[in-house]
């Protein structure tokens, strides 16, 4: 039972076309009516001025016959009595309760007694009978008048109820113009009334659909867009349109949860990397018990003084030295002065393990020397030289450390003559890609990979490091500090115990 | 289902709509219809008659030549026969002969003639009856004529209603005076045919018991030019001798008598007897001015020629006279006149 708006259309205008075109079928069927009955008025009169005419004419012709005896006129005559019979012959014949019906009747009757008279006298005038032609066309004549009097009465008596009739006439033309102007206005109001309630029914629901458009264009989703049960096609795109909107808002919830899920997904694994970052600190800071190896290598050190052995003595006096640097200074920020002292420890210590093989030497700013910095730097890089440079190389080994200004910062050269980084191997190194190359189990614990991350985050800056192979064989890596406080708070975080 | 419930009253307010306004259409046309064939409706009536008789009176607008044709139409179409008043509607005037010859021209299938006592009367009935034609006179006759029949009041009678009402009004006199009661008769001059002789000759016959008691004159009333009657009667009443009693044969004669009694304060002194059921004759009647009226009916003349013409239509054949018993208006019937006049 679904009526589309086409269908609502044509209903209106249809049903007011049809009622229209009958309504211009009635005034123009009446008008013609009502304009064919006032021709049809005084066509009696017509009728009668006629006959009178022809009689005339009939009597005169009689008259210039008697007179001339000319054939023409009896010509004349005999066509203006053929044709005054025809006339006639269209007059009441009958007996009727209507005057002007019985005058015609009497007029028909009169008619024919003339007709004769005439004849007679016209016989008579052929006969040469003069007194009898006298007598009968003075009769004739008399028929004549009489007649010409009956028709004149008739005609002012026909014209008379013809004239009632005509004023009727314009009476019921004149109420039939006011009837159908009145009706089509009539209908011109229903017609007008019809349309408001049709284009309003029609308009309604889609100014609403509009208005929800709007509504929702402006960004409020909640809108439902409203669904006027008109049966047509408005209530179906409105309907389509609700589904839509239905849709729009689950696929909206589906990418909010999606987007959600997503960055959880994302925290999780950064607190993760985290976590495995802290534990392998906490690792590698665990691998050596420094304040146990500490004591223990200053009482050797005692022991190896009152036995007399110098040499034995310094050296654990240097392994000392260092453990303690480590033990003090690793939760803390050190100077540049302290580690390089280390880096001394160090490679004392590494020259008595492998008998004096290292040629260390040092070319340094004494005024960069207070320059705080993270500690544990230095040691990892010298190691990474002997380990990697120097001990896979025959004959002599050196390492030289130089410290100098430049441009703001504080750059520490750590050079050796060693077999030399391969240029892929120090990519992945900066990359932080080859992370445990250095956790070897004779390291002294901590990795290069460590030391840069160190230093990146210390001072929150990328480049702290390059590594480079040297021209004429070995390593360089080159530190950058800055010379001012790091991100000491940095540090403070890595609270270790 | 709203949609459908809806969609059914639309349906059934759009035929509404359309029926009402067919409706209203036809409504309107079936006025303009009414409207228009007034004319029409009124010719419905035609019914077709056997036979045309004419009518024919020199004046045929007269009141009382109207009301004789009423009464005799009314009677002919009961018999199949349509009286028309021949002339009536023609504009120009006519005398009574040459309406005579037009209706024979017309050849209707009868005449009743009013004669007016013109010369070629009898001539016209000659010529009518040589078309068989029949023609039929009433209320005056033309005598020596082939006229089938004259309907009239039968005058014998009513001369003697005169008569009898002159003795009783003489009686009257005579009780408050011993003398001779002088009585005139007002004859109209134009009527040359017998009728107001017959008349006087009867009042005459039936007073003759009188003897002295009485003097009945005739007074003749030139017709032919008109107002005279008024100024006869005026004459009367101031002659030195008026009479005691006037005796009017005509209708116009009382209503000039009546209205002289008054004017000349005679009411009283002298009595009139009247003819004729006019209005003012009437309230003469009622008054008391005029004692009584003689009245020949007219619708019963109408009938009676009418009846006589269908007849001899018919059987061809009709007694010669035709007559019509008068009536008479006194105070004490007068009341019936006076309705039927309204």
């Amino acid at each position: 039972m679904k009526s589309s708006v086409r269908t609502k259309l044509l209903e209106v205008f249809l049903v007011m076309m049809v009622l229209i075109f009958v309504l211009n079928l009635f005034i123009v069927y009446n008008q013609n009516k009502a304009v064919h009955q006032i021709d049809g008025v005084y066509i009696n009169n017509i009728q009668l001025n006629e006959l009178s005419t022809e009689l005339d004419g009939m009597q005169s012709a009689l008259y210039q016959y008697l007179n001339t005896k000319s054939s023409d006129q009896l010509e004349n005559f005999y066509s203006y009595e053929q044709d005054y019979g025809n006339l006639i012959k269209q007059l009441n014949q009958e007996t009727v309760n209507d005057s002007n019906k019985l005058m015609e009747k009497n007029i028909y009757y009169m008619s024919l007694t003339y007709l004769e008279k005439a004849d007679d006298t016209i016989e008579a005038k052929r006969g040469r009978n003069i007194s009898k032609y006298n007598d009968d066309y003075g009769e004739a004549k008399k028929l004549h008048d009489y007649l010409q009097s009956c028709i004149n009465s008739l005609n002012m008596s026909v014209f008379l109820e013809n004239s009632n009739n005509y004023s009727l006439l314009r009476t019921s033309l004149n109420y039939l113009t006011w009837i159908s102007m009145l009706l089509l206005l009539v209908a011109l109001a229903i017609a007008f009334a019809w349309i408001i309630v049709m284009t309003r029914n029609i308009t309604k629901p889609l100014i609403q659909l509009a208005d929800a458009a709007n509504e929702i264009a402006r960004g409020n989703m909640e809108v439902d867009f409203p669904i006027v049960e008109t049966g047509d096609e408005i209530t179906t795109v409105a309907k389509a349109c609700n589904k839509m909107i239905d849709s729009i808002r689950v696929y909206i919830q589906k990418t909010k949860e999606n987007y959600e899920r997503e960055s959880k997904m994302i925290e999780n694994e950064l607190i993760m990397k985290n976590d495995l970052k802290e534990a392998q600190l906490k690792y590698l800071q665990a691998q050596i018990n420094p304040h146990f190896l500490f004591n223990s290598l200053n009482a050797g050190a005692q022991l190896a003084m009152m036995e007399g052995a110098e040499k034995a003595c310094l050296f654990i006096e240097n392994m000392a030295d260092f453990f303690r640097y480590n033990v003090r200074k690793i939760d803390k920020d050190t100077t540049l002065r302290d580690e390089l002292g280390l880096v001394d420890n160090y490679v004392y210590i590494l020259n008595v393990r492998f008998s004096g093989e290292i040629h260390y030497s040092k070319q340094i700013d004494e005024r960069l020397l207070d320059t705080v910095m993270p500690s544990m730097i230095l040691q990892p890089l010298i190691e990474n030289a002997v380990n990697h440079g120097i001990r896979e190389m025959e004959g002599e080994g050196r390492i030289q450390v130089s410290v100098y200004g430049n441009d703001g910062q504080v750059c520490i050269k750590v050079t050796d003559n060693g077999v030399g980084i391969e240029e892929e191997v120090a990519k992945k190194i900066l990359r932080g890609e080859s992370a445990h190359s250095n956790s070897g189990r004779d390291s002294a614990g901590i990795g290069l990979d460590n030391v840069i991350n160190r230093l990146r985050r210390y001072y929150n800056m990328e480049h702290v490091l390059d590594i480079s192979r040297r021209e004429n064989g070995g390593t360089e890596v080159v530190l950058y500090i800055q010379r001012g406080n790091g991100g000491k708070g940095n540090d403070e975080d890595t609270d270790l115990r | 289902m709203k949609n459908i419930l809806e969609k059914k009253n639309r349906v059934i307010i759009i035929t509404v709509i359309c029926i009402a306004f067919l409706s209203t259409l036809i409504g309107v046309s079936m006025l303009l219809e009414n409207m228009l064939d007034i004319r029409e409706k009124t010719k419905v009536n035609d019914t077709i008659y056997e036979k045309h008789v004419a009518m024919i009176s020199g004046e045929p607008t007269e009141e009382f030549w109207l009301s004789i044709y009423n009464s005799a139409r009314e009677e002919g179409k009961k018999q199949g026969i349509y009286i028309e008043n021949f002339g009536e509607r023609l504009v120009k005037e006519y005398t009574t002969e040459e309406l005579v010859e037009m209706a024979i021209a017309a050849r209707v299938d009868g005449i009743i003639l009013k004669a007016d006592g013109g010369d070629d009367l009898a001539e016209e009935i000659r010529k009518a009856a040589k078309e068989k034609i029949p023609v039929m006179t009433i209320l005056t006759d033309v005598p020596n004529s082939e006229r089938i029949s004259f309907v009239s009041g039968s005058d014998y009678a009513t001369g003697e209603m005169y008569g009898n009402l002159i003795i009783e009004e003489v009686q009257k006199k005579r009780e408050q005076e011993e003398r001779q009661i002088r009585v005139t008769v007002l004859v109209d001059s134009d009527s040359e045919n017998a009728t107001p002789n017959l008349i006087y000759s009867g009042i005459h016959e039936k007073i003759a018991s009188l003897g002295e008691k009485i003097k009945l004159s005739a007074k003749i009333i030139d017709n032919s030019g008109k107002f005279e009657s008024e100024e006869t009667v005026r004459d009367l009443i101031l002659d030195q001798e008026p009479p005691d009693i006037i005796v009017c044969l005509s209708a116009v004669d009382t209503i000039s008598t009546y209205q002289s009694i008054i004017d000349y304060n005679r009411v009283g002194q002298i009595s009139i007897i009247g003819y004729y059921s006019s209005e003012d004759t009437l309230e003469g009647i009622q008054k008391g001015i005029i004692q009584s009226s003689v009245l020949i009916n007219a619708q019963d003349l109408g009938e009676t020629a009418a009846d006589g013409m269908s007849e001899y239509l018919e059987e061809e054949y009709i007694s010669e006279y035709l007559t019509v018993t008068p009536t008479l208006i006194e105070k004490s019937n007068v009341e019936n006149y006076m309705k039927k006049d309204e």
